[in-house]
């Protein structure tokens, strides 16, 4: 009797389990990003000499704003997200100290036309978070916003339950009106080791499906980077970037369908202060670890975005010791590849200050706006996230410098 | 009576099932502990009686917990799932089924064996050992699963039919999405369900007279 029971109950799990899976989507090709690379060719011969000599002049804290002052003792991990109205949503974790019981995120909505930052607001506090996913949290961190596949604003962010930031898991919450109220939290499931230490700090892709593939973490044993292919608040794959205790926070340019770079910040104990890559020639299915982008990195993350003409922008600390000089560096696909990265503009540099006066310009977050222009936020001494506008005009007239004549 | 009526329709059915599945877990080895500790086997109306109230007790909301001077801000057991998140279906059915059913599961040495022999490769592969990752399998890999359904038919011609009732229920679980995760592995094995055959292994291998069972008859 037993014996035919269990068969039975094997032979129904296993007919649901085969419909299960059947039933899961396949693996996408990348969405391929709108590239117009004539437009940089175009660009090239100057049209106006004055409007040149304006943008040649023009440096870009003249744009800067603060995001957030004042409004708690320590603010860290800014990102941002360009809205439907062309307005953008910004969000960070503020409170007592990193980590403190009392972090919450937040989040402020620039209105572009006016240059306004709304008054900052709770997206999420930790004892909210710890309802809503019916479990204990002990700590929140790094809020990541994405556009999901039915169009509402989805935000990333980082719980943990026990111990420091290797013991985090990702959590989700998903807005219907662009980030004014928010659904309950759920929690992703990345690991099987209590499902400790996925963290997220940098911009989720889109596949050809519509379905988003986020760039995650992992720093618990290894420092690696892992590849999360997401259906709404499930994952549905999971891949992996690099191995070892090298890298974190991968940064994904995709350059085709099936093509794609991530950058890492590098976590090595013995080795290069450079940044470590990965490349994928399938969808981000399979990665593999190539050689160093030969650029300094001092264990602190590095921001980046792809222009609508294909140009790539990077914000990082181009140090290898410290997080007290933070620079913009620009790359063209036409006549390099992206393998020349030439410094566009020092954004913060204290390396003239004697070490113990020197502050933190950290863990900055770029996107890039409807019109071209380029939005940048980072964490300014840890007090305040500032933020820069870096219009479109002025990355063209960078970027013709850059050109061969 | 409303702050409890508040709190459970407040959690989405799918957090007050797991919230559920810990209380009774725990709740279990709360009873275990204390038999052991009194030197005594409780009779089944009792154990019964005792579960419900240990449930009750950590499934209580935090309100309950403020009246009593206790500045909880959850029910108990949201902070044990806190820390272990949510176990393996398989390790929930060999838990449970041992307490209600009164007897010892004696489960197969090659189960424990080959459950100790995944957790070595499984666990440091999984978290970062190399490029490879095992782990991957569990969100959707056909082969995966035939693995699966081989070993499960493999431990049913051994005559564990415990053990195949248990695997059919974690694949079933899986393909419904019964907890938070979306992989297989998570409702096959879990750390502690590993941690328990090794030192299952070391017990009966010290003791002097082992239970070198090979079938779970009961």
């Amino acid at each position: 009797m037993k014996r035919i029971f269990s068969l039975t109950a094997l032979l129904l799990a296993a007919a649901y389990a085969i419909f299960y899976l059947n039933g899961l989507p396949v693996w996408s090709e990348f969405r391929p990003p709108l590239f117009d690379v004539g437009a940089a060719v175009r660009e090239k011969t100057p049209s106006n000499v004055a409007a040149n000599l304006m943008w040649n002049a023009f440096d870009p804290q003249q744009t800067g704003a603060w995001v957030a002052s004042s409004m708690a003792a320590s603010v860290h991990a800014a990102s941002l997200i360009p809205l439907s109205d062309g307005n953008l949503r910004a969000f960070w974790f503020a409170g007592s100290r990193e980590g403190a019981a009392d972090v919450v995120i937040l989040s402020s909505m620039l209105n572009t036309k006016t240059g306004h930052w709304s008054e900052p607001t709770v997206v999420m506090d930790r004892v909210t978070a710890e309802k809503g996913l019916s479990r204990y949290i002990a700590k929140l961190g790094n809020p990541v916003p994405a556009w999901d596949t039915d169009g509402r604003l989805r935000l990333f962010f980082v719980t943990v339950s026990v111990g420091g930031w290797a013991g985090s898991s990702i959590s989700t919450i998903v807005s219907n009106d662009e980030g004014i109220n928010w659904e309950r939290p759920n929690r992703l499931i990345t690991s099987p080791f209590l499902n400790l230490s996925s963290l997220v700090k940098s911009s989720a892709i889109r596949f050809a499906d519509g379905r988003l593939g986020l760039p995650s973490y992992h720093e618990l044993l290894g420092k690696f980077g892992e590849f999360l292919r997401l259906d709404a608040h499930r994952v549905i794959d999971k891949r992996r970037m690099s191995s070892g205790r090298t890298s974190l926070q991968p940064l994904v340019f995709i350059e085709s369908t099936e093509q794609a770079t991530a950058f890492f910040r590098q976590a090595r104990s013995i080795g290069p202060a450079q940044i470590p890559i990965s490349m994928t020639h399938s969808a981000g299915y399979w990665w593999e670890q190539a050689s160093d982008l030969l650029l300094p990195n001092p264990n602190s993350a590095i921001a980046g975005v792809q222009l609508p003409d294909g140009t790539r922008l990077l914000v990082l600390n181009d140090l290898a010791v410290g997080r007290h000089r933070l620079v913009l560096l620009m790359a063209t696909p036409q006549e390099t590849r992206y393998s020349s990265w030439r410094l566009i503009s020092v954004l913060e540099d204290d390396s003239k200050l004697p070490e113990a006066e020197r502050r933190e310009f950290s863990y900055p977050f770029l996107t890039v706006t409807s019109n071209g222009d380029a939005h940048l936020v980072y964490t300014w001494d840890r007090k305040k996230i500032r933020h820069l506008q870096l219009p479109a005009e002025w990355l063209k007239n960078r970027r013709s410098d850059l050109s061969p004549s | 009576m409303s702050t409890l009526i508040n709190t459970i329709t407040a959690l989405s059915g799918q957090q007050l099932l797991a919230l559920l599945e810990m209380a009774i877990t725990c709740s279990i080895i709360l009873l275990w502990f204390s038999e052991l500790i009194f030197a005594q086997s409780f009779s089944l109306l009792m154990r019964s009686l005792l579960l419900c109230g240990l449930t009750g007790t950590l499934f209580l909301p935090s309100e309950y917990w403020n009246y009593l001077g206790a500045p909880l801000e959850l029910p108990l057991v949201a902070y044990v799932r806190g820390m272990v998140g949510d176990l393996s279906v398989l390790t929930l059915f060999l838990l449970w089924a041992s307490f209600f059913l009164r007897e010892k599961l004696l489960l197969p040495l090659q189960f424990k064996l080959g459950l100790v022999f995944i957790a070595l490769v499984f666990y440091p592969l999984a978290l970062g050992l190399s490029m490879f990752d095992p782990y991957a399998w569990g969100y959707g890999s056909w082969i995966f699963l035939l693995a699966v359904l081989l070993v499960a038919l493999i431990v049913w011609w051994a005559r564990s039919y415990g053990l195949v009732l248990a695997i059919a229920l974690a694949l079933a679980a899986w393909a419904f999405q019964w907890h938070e995760s979306s992989n297989l592995w998570d409702y096959l094995i879990d750390p502690f369900l590993c941690l328990w055959a090794l030192l299952s292994l070391a017990i009966n291998y010290y003791r002097p007279n082992p239970i070198k069972g090979f079938t779970d008859e009961a």
